[in-house]
């Protein structure tokens, strides 16, 4: 800095300000470090003293460390003392206050209020109306108490409490408060609209699914269930968990739930399935699913594990419990490279299907198989139950309550069927089978025995002819199909063959013939991918 | 698992098969070769007992006339054993063979049908 002194008289005035604003410091540094109880402060040309009187050391240490802003007013209401509290809040260095009227501080209509707070003395507080203070040109809310110090100085000690910072923090946690409450609704609503599924109503299948959520943890889980008809007698069922909680658990399990339901919807094999939707599941996003497709005509369970505990097949005929063990994948979500196989499983006469969540056989200290052996037990004394006794029934055996639990049953109904299709190779010893299963499709229907054994008879008669027609292919396969509807049997025989006149020789045309006595109705569609036979007889159910 | 069994008695000079289980197309021939085997110069007559048959079809039929043409060439007679509400009955009544065959409630009757001597020479 290259200015020269200034002379003369402004010499003087800036020297005799410069000896001030040293003193002024000094003093502040000795209240601050509690040094002296008493200073004299020059207000009007007159040195005035000002007195700390029964404040010691640590009081005068505490008041300027403490995160309100503290003054000392005398009787007319200058500032004596201020800490350095009180300075931020008004946006200026603490000692600047020092000698000025407090009043001259607030905004100007604020005074009268002042004036009746020190009018009233002793422990008035200005609080839940915050005065506004001007701070730079900036305006603060604050809250003002006094307390009256004594007789003897006459002074007032003044806190000031800068609400702004209050209300920044309220807001903040009203904020927060407000995010947690709609992050919750959302994530119930997901559940809600994603978890207990709406489960379709078919003829041939009864659906029953339970979702409890966890009672220590009121954030929801990431638990659900679907059930989702795939095509015309066909019924995928999807269980799954997706880890962790609340948002984006739930989140994350709605995107996976959609994008199986679409896959499947597609068309897709379980297994298909879940290998697309490894592929979408994102990274952290691990759950552990399992995928079924329930095929009516083929009473079979088509299905793929991604690391879910085993669902259970149950068969109210003989009581057995078997668990779905095969196809057992990775949990999704883990690794693009997972593969799925699945594999189908004959069910059954009367079976249920038990799929169900972690939560339903979990408890902490316990090996799984204890919890799964819980649920087989009580699965097996169940299984002839109404479904929703018996998924009520295997939710409760939960040895706690903590986690979510969800089951979904499904029952292949008897009489199960108005429709079937068997597909079995062209050969005759085959045919024994054939028999069999449309036996007991037509009994599960209501055709009495004498009708069922014509008509077992009749299918019998040109499924063997489709073993004929198939003679010279490899590996060839006919379809079986079988209605009953209004009053109707028809059962139809689609061969892969060329359909050849029936041979006299040694009497074999005498199967058709037989044919035609048996039923209604006989047509033969020849075509060029094969023949298809179709006998129709009126019957008569009994209502079972 | 096999789809028949047979079982055979003599009754007298008459042969009796007991077939237990179905007769189709898959084992139709193979049944009438081992019947045709068992049936020998002596058999004064043959019953087929069809009483714990569940099944019976077109080459059960074929199997049947071919028995009763057989037997005729050498001067003897098939005759069937099956109670009437037994189900391969309506195969026999549907196709017209209970009306050429003869057909009998019991084994005895059956025998008796054959026309051969139902007991030892």
């Amino acid at each position: 800095m290259a200015q020269s002194e200034p002379e003369g008289p402004g010499q003087t005035a800036y020297d005799e300000l410069r000896d001030r604003l040293e003193a002024a410091e000094e003093t502040l540094r000795a209240i601050r470090s509690g040094e002296v109880d008493a200073l004299v402060v020059d207000v009007e040309g007159e040195g005035r003293l000002f007195t700390l009187q029964g404040a010691d050391h640590f009081y005068r240490v505490l008041v300027e460390g403490m995160p309100e802003g503290a003054a000392v007013l005398d009787a007319s209401g200058l500032v004596v003392y201020a800490n350095a509290r009180l300075g931020e809040i008004f946006g200026r260095p603490s000692d600047e206050l020092v000698g000025r009227p407090f009043r001259e501080l607030l905004e100007p209509e604020l005074g009268p209020i002042l004036d009746v707070a020190l009018a009233q003395g002793d422990d008035t507080a200005i609080a839940g109306v915050p005065l506004i203070v001007r701070s730079g040109g900036e305006r603060v809310p604050i809250a003002l108490s006094l307390r009256t110090l004594g007789e003897e100085s006459a002074s007032v000690a003044l806190i000031v409490t800068d609400l702004s910072a209050i209300e920044r923090a309220e807001q903040g946690r009203r904020r927060a408060e407000q995010q947690y409450e709609r992050e919750h609704t959302i994530a119930l609503e997901l559940q809600r609209a994603l978890g207990p599924a709406e489960l379709p109503e078919l003829d041939w299948v009864a659906l029953s699914g339970l979702y409890l959520p966890g009672v220590i943890d009121p954030e929801v889980g990431g638990d659900w269930y679907d059930a989702v008809a795939v095509s015309e007698g066909r019924l995928a069922l999807v269980i799954g968990d997706v880890a962790g909680r609340g948002l984006p658990a739930a989140v994350n399990m709605a995107e996976l739930r959609i994008a199986v339901r679409a896959f499947l919807q597609e068309g897709r094999s379980p297994a298909e399935a879940l290998g697309a939707v490894n592929h979408l599941a994102r990274v952290g996003g691990m759950a552990t699913l399992f995928c079924a497709v329930l095929d009516a005509d083929r009473r079979s369970l088509r299905y793929v594990n991604a690391g879910h505990p085993p669902p259970l097949i149950l068969d109210a005929a003989t009581g057995s419990v078997t668990k779905c063990e095969q196809a057992l994948g990775p949990p999704v979500g883990v690794g693009w490279h997972a593969r799925y196989h699945e594999v189908e499983v004959v069910l059954p006469d009367e079976p249920t299907i038990v799929l169900y969540t972690d939560g339903v056989i979990e408890l902490r200290g316990e090996s799984l198989d204890a919890g799964l052996a819980r649920l087989t037990d009580a699965a097996a004394i169940g299984v002839a139950e109404p479904l929703e006794d018996l998924a009520a029934r295997l939710v409760s055996t939960a040895a706690s309550d903590e986690d979510d639990r969800a089951v979904l049953t499904a029952r292949l109904l008897t009489p199960p069927l108005r429709r079937l299709m068997l597909t079995i190779p062209a050969i005759p010893e085959a045919l024994s089978r054939l028999r069999g299963q449309l036996r007991r499709f037509l009994l599960a229907n209501g055709v009495d025995a004498d009708t069922a054994y014509d008509l077992v008879l009749a299918a019998s008669e040109i499924a063997a002819n489709a073993t004929e027609h198939a003679y010279e292919l490899r590996d060839a396969q006919f379809v079986c199909r079988a209605t009953v509807a209004d009053g109707n049997v028809t059962i139809s025989v689609r061969d892969q063959g060329r359909w050849r006149a029936p041979r006299q020789v040694d009497g074999r045309g005498r199967g058709l013939r037989l044919v035609e006595s048996l039923v209604d109705q006989l047509d033969l569609r020849p075509s060029t991918t094969g023949t298809e036979a179709v006998i129709r007889r009126k019957v008569e159910q009994t209502v079972r | 698992m096999r789809l028949a069994s047979l079982a055979t008695a003599r009754i007298g000079s008459v042969l009796v098969v007991t077939v237990t289980g179905e007769i189709d197309r898959s084992n139709g021939d193979e049944l009438h070769q081992t019947i045709l085997e068992l049936v020998d110069a002596d058999a004064g007559g043959l019953v087929i007992d069809l009483s714990p048959t569940r099944f019976l079809d077109s080459a059960g039929l074929d199997l049947l006339f071919d028995l009763q043409r057989r037997l005729r060439a050498r001067g003897k007679q098939l005759s069937l054993c099956l109670e009437d509400g037994a189900m391969v009955r309506r195969t026999l009544n549907v196709a017209g063979a209970d009306a050429l065959i003869p057909c009998a409630n019991d084994l005895a009757t059956a025998v008796a049908l054959t026309g051969a001597s139902g007991t030892d020479q």
